[in-house]
């Protein structure tokens, strides 16, 4: 027999929610990069290479150096909106083992 | 109705979205975040993988702003895609072997809202959180994304769960029975008791 939903059971549903709202509600973390998803639209027309390790530029940085001996290399790329700075590290031949990157906004 | 905004249509806010305009999206993700959040912590992921797990679906949701074939269902295509990045999540720690049956196997103790139950005004309402948070997978599940704010429609629970709709009510009701159940013998589903512990010293005999 298929139980029938009543107003107790719809009490109850609403208390829960009241109370998830309370304890359990979207961080503000996970709102702010559900926005800032919107910028990534674009992204695959816009974003262009401002500078790569390899060219021996920023010599200075742990990056820069390791790319020297070919260990790690260091990407950034930018649009208007957002910049991305990606980081591969290079173990053994090609492809890549690990990469990691960063977002920020704006330049 | 889902917030500010009410005044726009879901499909005429997908439609700005894809010419551009920010302000719809964020329309977007006010009017349908709550549901997207709760369908995540519906799957009891850890607290990263949660986040992941929102921030994919609305990733997704870029990616088909101009294919979304039924804008006034966005709901359940964002419920839908929120549980298959949930379940990509799942399967990424090894879980393959999950399929119809996840639900009932999802792991009580990668939850994490008792740690947030101070938060809650009474200590009534901290016993019934901890109560529903320790339901088996299914119940825990249904029941979390019920929970949704604003309240979803069944549609969209079962495009998260991925449950026949007319499979809801009914195990709904059983999934609070369960829950009276756990909490039989105790005051913590009298509504009258989930208000500030100090109106329950002046009025109620059994805090005295």
């Amino acid at each position: 027999m298929t139980p029938v939903p009543d107003d107790t059971d719809d009490a109850l549903v609403e208390r829960l929610r009241a109370l998830a709202a309370a304890v359990d509600p979207p961080p503000a973390h996970v709102e702010e990069a559900a926005r800032a998803a919107f910028e990534t639209r674009t992204l695959d027309h816009l974003a262009r290479l401002l500078t790569d390790s390899a060219d021996g530029e920023a010599l200075l940085t742990r990056a820069a150096y390791d790319a020297l001996t070919g260990a790690v290399r260091l990407l950034s790329f930018a649009t208007d909106e957002v910049g991305i700075d990606l980081q591969v590290a290079v173990e053994g031949t090609w492809p890549p083992s690990t990469a990691c990157c960063a977002g920020r906004r704006g330049r | 109705m889902r917030g500010e905004g009410v005044e726009r249509s879901t499909a005429d806010l997908l439609a700005a979205s894809a010419a551009g305009e920010q302000a719809a999206w964020d329309l977007l993700v006010q009017r349908y975040g709550g549901l997207v959040w709760s369908v995540a912590r519906a799957y009891r992921l850890r607290v990263g993988e949660t986040d992941d797990a929102v921030q994919n679906t609305w990733l997704r949701l870029v990616e088909h702003l101009t294919r979304i074939s039924d804008p006034e269902h966005l709901g359940g295509w964002l419920a839908t895609t929120a549980r298959r990045e949930c379940l990509q999540l799942l399967r990424r720690r090894g879980r393959t072997g999950y399929t119809t049956d996840l639900l009932d196997d999802l792991e009580v103790e990668d939850a994490r809202p008792e740690l947030d139950a101070a938060l809650l005004a009474g200590e009534r309402d901290a016993a019934l959180w901890a109560a529903v948070s320790t339901l088996p997978g299914r119940c825990w599940a249904l029941l979390r994304t019920l929970m949704a704010s604003p309240p979803p429609s069944y549609a969209e629970v079962a495009a998260a769960l991925d449950m026949p709709v007319g499979s809801i009510g009914p195990t709904r009701q059983r999934c609070l029975e369960q829950l009276r159940r756990r909490v039989e013998g105790d005051s913590l589903l009298d509504p009258r008791a989930a208000t500030d512990p100090r109106d329950r010293e002046d009025g109620d005999p059994r805090a005295r």
